[in-house]
């Protein structure tokens, strides 16, 4: 069976029986669910066409465009190295980075 | 008559074997009037012989065999022993014109605070110019003046320049010592441009002479994809060192960018904005930094700039690197936990480690279920209301499929406080949003399904090579480590010798059955009743953990009760009462995969065999799973496939007492493969390889 269709069938047949059970706020939500997909698929295919950046989907918060895009092959390796002597206060330093990082919002959830 | 000038031609090679002939072909036919030549060549651990053509065709040159191909410091220890007057860097895949030296020193000769004259440099193949200086396009990215042209009036006159290539350029010593050496963070590209900024900086200038004349051929030691990449690194060193107010607004020209290559941005960056806090004051770094905070989240989201901050830290040496490790399963006392657990009392006195649960436990219940001092972690419980809401104990993987969002991001979030996140025990769906990432796969029992996360981990560490087979054929990923389990069960009262006439089986004794306890009594019953004289003394000891209520413990006992065999059954026993029946027996049998299909129900490894041959019992093992990859057959034990082969190989071992001692010592011998020594040898080098790419810098 297509893919779709089948798709179909199983949500008709989950409505059919949350409606037989009298189970109204599953219906509902699944409603909702249902609908929070359809405008999500929407908004990708939409996305997908414009060929819009990763960071720029407002969905896509905790996508890592490090991760998603394959790296290139690099033509170095790594070698560790100490850190370096630093001409300022290291704690003013750590204290502005902190403060930086604080300022950050990633919501808790990805919305993906 | 005046003394000669001496002039020091420094030249760096690099696998430069197929250049070098002709161009000191072309030294020996340049005017030297008035000059004294010395030539030093530095050689970057060249492969194809380049240091014993240079010994061949020039004895008299000072070589130097750089421990590093990094052509910056080259350059430095080239300069360091040169003792000439002017100093000339050049590229050896070239060839010189006969008033090459001549052209450069009477620029020289006009102005005092010349430091440096760059010689006009053709093509060797084509009759068109390669450079006569160096100039900025746009955005910080630079360019050979006349690259491509046709040669003409307008390079006929010697002229200032603001950037000279060190293709062929000569300075005054004067002005090397002034300004000190060549930043080796460039490794190789733009290290001149570099160079150029802080001659003027200190009042020298710059010039061109077009009279000195090189034929280079382009790229002919170093590839078009190594320049671009180098050269796009750099700017962004370039900008840190001298225009740092830039650097946020430098992002979207660069290459990287364009081109999508993310990571290598993000590299780029962390390591030009480490240069920078090395050179400026607070009042700039600080601004830079605040720059930088509002420009990356348009460029590489917001994810990687949290990390990119976070990540500074740690590359600065302004705190510990943090571990966070997260298992889901961690309120059960099981093996995967023991290997997890083992993993942190190593990294704990190394790095800041955080255990995550999402279900009540103690660090103290560790140190009680593994005798395991876990008290230098910290620890967290992340309850995921997904699972609260369904009052599910475990959380189940399998149960999330089409939620609208990922349950497991309450992980995720908390993995990006951590600078390396370890997914402790194969939950596949947690996406790790740490700069570093190992995920430990005991086996991958559920298929490749929605929100599958493992292939965005750094590290894919597996516990043997029977998991790693199925982590290629389930999830088509290839692991990058292999840790085997660290078991430690030495004990120095056993020996092969002082053995008594025991079979020891150890095992749980799981609700299914998996782990065959009733086929081997079926086995042990069988082969006393056929083979009695041979089995006389002999007992078969069943040990193992159990649940209450266990109905398998019913089907043992009936089997047990059918009678032929002298067979104990000891559930829950401890720990010291295992130990010692691991020092007295003789054989140790493990059946656990025996008819099975399914992969997940064979010894992933099997942790108890290699107990067993560390106390010098000879293992007759199911011939599956990991098994194959710890016992070797007739070497350090035997493999079976079927109770008939199970009792045929102990017969075997029963009968031939001499062929018993020699596997014993055997699987003794081999048990070190497996022991807590070789876990933390290779634990540490996988560290030090994850610490290397989170503080490492680039080498060629």
């Amino acid at each position: 069976m297509n893919k779709r269709l089948r798709y179909l069938r199983d949500r008709i047949a989950n409505a059919s029986s949350m409606v037989r059970t009298g189970d109204w706020r599953a219906f509902v939500r699944a409603i909702f669910t249902e609908f929070g997909h359809r405008v999500e698929a929407a908004r990708s295919w939409w996305h997908r066409r414009r060929q819009l950046d990763f960071s720029k989907i407002p969905t896509s918060i905790y996508v890592d465009r490090r991760r998603r895009v394959p790296p290139s092959p690099c033509p170095t390796r790594q070698r560790r190295a100490e850190p370096p002597v630093l001409q300022l206060d290291a704690g003013a330093l750590r204290d502005e980075l902190d403060s930086i990082l604080a300022g950050i919002r990633i919501p808790e959830s990805s919305g993906e | 008559m005046m003394a000669p000038v001496v002039v020091s031609i420094v030249t760096v090679t690099y696998n430069a074997g197929d250049f070098l002939a002709d161009f000191f072909d072309s030294l020996q036919a340049l005017d030297l009037a008035g000059i004294e030549m010395e030539l030093v060549v530095v050689d970057n651990g060249s492969r194809d012989g380049s240091p014993d053509l240079v010994r061949a065709r020039q004895p008299r040159a000072i070589l130097i065999e750089n421990d590093q191909n990094n052509y910056a410091r080259a350059l430095n220890l080239g300069i360091a022993s040169a003792r000439g007057d002017y100093i000339v860097i050049t590229n050896n895949d070239a060839v010189v014109d006969a008033r090459w030296l001549q052209g450069l020193l009477a620029v020289f000769r006009r102005d005092e605070r010349i430091g440096a004259v760059q010689s006009k440099i053709f093509f060797a193949d084509r009759d068109l110019v390669n450079s006569v200086g160096v100039e900025e396009i746009e955005h910080y990215y630079f360019k050979d003046i006349g690259f491509g042209e046709e040669d003409g009036p307008r390079f006929a006159e010697p002229a200032k320049r603001q950037y000279v290539t060190g293709g062929s350029v000569m300075f005054r010593r004067a002005c090397l010592e002034d300004v000190g050496p060549w930043d080796e963070e460039f490794i190789m590209f733009m290290e001149d441009v570099d160079y150029s900024v802080r001659c003027r900086n200190r009042g020298w200038e710059l010039w061109y002479s077009p009279e000195s004349v090189l034929y280079h051929r382009y790229h002919g030691s170093s590839s078009a994809e190594l320049c671009d990449y180098f050269c796009t690194r750099n700017r962004f060193l370039f900008i840190a060192k001298h225009f740092p107010h830039e650097l946020a607004e430098s992002i979207p020209a660069s290459h990287f960018y364009k081109k999508g290559e993310y990571d290598f941005l993000y590299r780029a960056l962390l390591h030009a904005v480490r240069s920078m806090c090395a050179c400026h004051d607070a009042a700039t770094v600080h601004r830079v930094l605040r720059d930088l905070a509002r420009a990356l989240p348009r460029y590489l989201g917001d994810v990687s700039t949290y990390n990119f901050f976070s990540h500074l830290q740690v590359v600065l040496g302004l705190r510990r690197i943090r571990v966070g490790i997260y298992d889901h399963a961690g309120h059960f006392a099981g093996g995967g936990q023991r290997y997890v657990a083992e993993m942190a009392a190593i990294m704990q006195d190394r790095y800041d480690v955080t255990y995550i649960f999402n279900n009540d436990v103690s660090l103290e219940d560790y140190r009680e279920w593994f005798d395991l001092d876990l008290s230098r972690c910290a620890m967290k419980v992340l309850r995921i209301p997904f699972f609260d809401r369904k009052k599910r104990y475990t959380a189940d993987e399998g149960m999330v499929l089409g939620e609208a969002s990922n349950v497991f991001d309450i992980i995720a979030r908390e993995s990006l406080n951590y600078d390396i996140f370890i997914n402790a025990n194969m939950l596949g769906k947690v996406n790790p949003l740490s700069p570093a990432s190992i995920f430990v796969c005991h086996f991958p029992d559920q298929e490749r399904s929605h929100y599958f996360q493992v292939d965005k981990y750094d590290y894919l560490l597996i516990n043997g090579d029977y998991t790693g087979d199925w982590v290629r054929r389930r999830w088509q990923l290839e692991p990058t480590h292999r840790l085997y389990p660290p078991v430690n069960m030495y004990n120095p009262a056993s020996s092969a010798e002082g053995k008594e006439q025991l079979i020891l089986s150890v095992s749980r004794f799981e609700i299914s059955g998996s782990k065959k306890q009733a086929e081997l009594v079926k086995a042990f019953n069988a082969l006393c009743r056929q083979h009695p004289q041979q089995t006389a003394g002999w007992k078969l000891v069943l040990m193992g953990g159990s649940t209450p209520e266990n109905t398998y413990l019913d089907v043992v006992g009936e089997e047990i009760a059918r009678g032929g065999g002298n067979i104990e059954m000891h559930v829950n026993a401890g720990v010291a009462q295992i130990r010692d029946h691991y020092r007295r027996a003789a054989l140790f049998w493990h059946a656990c995969g025996l008819d099975e299909d399914r992969p997940e129900r064979v010894e992933h490894f099997g942790m108890t065999t290699v107990e067993a041959m560390q106390n010098y019992c000879v293992p007759i093992v199911i011939d599956g799973g990991g098994q194959r990859e710890i016992v070797e057959q007739g070497e350090s034990g035997f493999r079976f496939s079927t109770l008939a082969e199970l009792q045929a190989h102990t017969l075997r071992v029963l009968e031939d007492e001499a062929l018993r001692i020699r596997l014993a010592r055997n699987a003794w011998q081999r048990s070190h493969l497996f022991d807590h020594d070789v876990f933390r040898d290779n634990l540490e080098a996988l560290l030090a390889e994850v610490e290397t790419a989170l503080v490492g810098r680039d080498v060629l």
